[in-house]
């Protein structure tokens, strides 16, 4: 076969198959949602870097690794380092753990026995979610039609390939379109898993956040001691603020 | 509101020198813009990107195309294109100014409170709390919307 002739050959079967699936971006989220929703327990680690437009005062900045493990379906534990700073989050069921190891000072305050529970009473009462939470809830299909209006499938692409397109996974490409924010999310084909997202934000400077999934693990081996909390030597416990005792704190 | 005088101040000073006298100001020019004071020790400068005035009090404000500024004996603050910053006590050397940007995804901090401990701040234990005392003001630690921030204490 003359060479011009095997390439139209190559790239005609490598988009037939695409061509005759052709997933939708609703099946292909649900996929994914479907993989991890599955699993009772899993960890990931990831790279989060998020522009400063998005981070007023907050000292947790920038390029951050997190670790996280999941046990459904109520325990939950990450671990999130900067440059600047390190936290801890540790839900057992019954109470959630801040330690900041850096300053040596950790938190612990009561919080309901779902992971699903516990994300949204953070969010409502203290104005904040533990890193890619939305991650670990029992339905992130949901999560992300909640923050979605529009969601397409863009091709397929790999993601994390070298020199030359070498290495990577290859990944179906999605596009989901927001109110406040629109964002880019690759899955892999193979396994459904995430492997990385970028949002962008509606305003001034379109500031983005970008996560790196860098490992996934379904079948972990979790124990109990993964959501115990022991404070150091010399931590100091102090209180963890709800956004209304603050806002109150700030009229005085 | 003080704030909001200081800056009706910086753009009544914008206008024509003609308009200045009719406020009871002298005016010389220096650099590419125009100083204006008052026998009261006050004083504003106009120039081609923007002015800005000093009372004689101290109080100062400054308003440009980019964006305005003011202080007083309590801070400063300042607002931009896109974000407001306001410090208190102690100026904006301090991480600890509180920024608070449009359509933030996580809760804002609130004004006044700071982020970060200057490390040789003095140390204190109140009521078995652990305080920071800085410029006058006793800070403590909390946790709030996940990170670390300090508070002024309340007696």
């Amino acid at each position: 076969m003359k060479p011009f002739l095997l390439s139209i050959g190559l790239l005609a079967t490598s988009w037939l198959p695409l061509s005759a699936a052709a997933p939708t971006g609703e099946q292909l989220l649900r996929q994914m949602s479907a993989r991890l929703a599955g699993a009772d327990a899993f960890r990931f680690e990831a790279t989060r870097d998020i522009d400063a437009a998005l981070l007023p005062g907050i000292t947790l900045s920038g390029k951050v690794r997190i670790a996280a493990v999941v046990q459904r379906p109520g325990k939950f534990a990450a671990w999130s380092e900067s440059k600047a700073d390190s936290r801890e989050f540790i839900a057992d069921g019954h109470s959630l753990t801040i330690f900041d190891s850096k300053k040596n000072l950790y938190a612990i305050v009561p919080m309901p026995a779902t992971i699903d529970r516990l994300i949204a009473e953070l969010d409502e009462k203290y104005g904040f979610t533990p890193p890619l939470a939305e991650f670990a809830v029992s339905d992130p299909y949901q999560e992300f039609r909640r923050q979605a209006h529009t969601i397409v499938f863009l091709g397929r692409e790999k993601v994390g390939a070298g020199i030359f397109h070498l290495g990577g996974v290859e990944c179906d490409h999605l596009s989901l379109k927001g109110k406040t924010a629109d964002a880019e999310l690759w899955i892999g084909v193979k396994d459904h898993l995430p492997r990385k997202l970028v949002a962008t934000f509606h305003r001034a400077g379109h500031p983005q956040v970008r996560v790196n999934f860098l490992a996934w693990d379904l079948s972990p081996r979790v124990s109990s001691a993964d959501f115990i909390f022991t404070p150091p030597k010399g931590a100091r416990k102090i209180e963890m603020w709800t956004t209304a005792k603050m806002r109150a704190a700030r009229r005085h | 509101m003080k704030i909001t005088r200081l800056v009706t101040a910086a753009i009544l000073l914008a206008a024509s020198a003609a308009q200045a006298r009719d406020y009871g100001v002298s005016s010389r020019s220096a650099g590419r813009g125009t100083v204006y004071s008052d026998n009261r020790g006050g004083s504003a400068y106009v120039g081609p990107r923007g002015v800005a005035a000093q009372g004689a009090n101290g109080r100062s404000a400054v308003a440009t195309d980019r964006g305005t500024a003011v202080s007083d004996r309590y801070g400063a603050a300042a607002v931009g294109d896109n974000r407001a910053v306001y410090a208190r006590g102690y100026g904006t050397a301090y991480t600890g100014a509180a920024v608070v940007t449009t359509g933030t995804a996580a809760a804002p901090l609130p004004a006044g409170y700071i982020t970060g401990i200057p490390p040789n701040a003095p140390t204190f234990i109140i009521s078995g709390t652990t305080c920071y005392f800085i410029n006058g003001i006793y800070y403590h630690a909390v946790f709030y919307a996940g990170n670390t921030v300090y508070v002024p204490m309340t007696f």
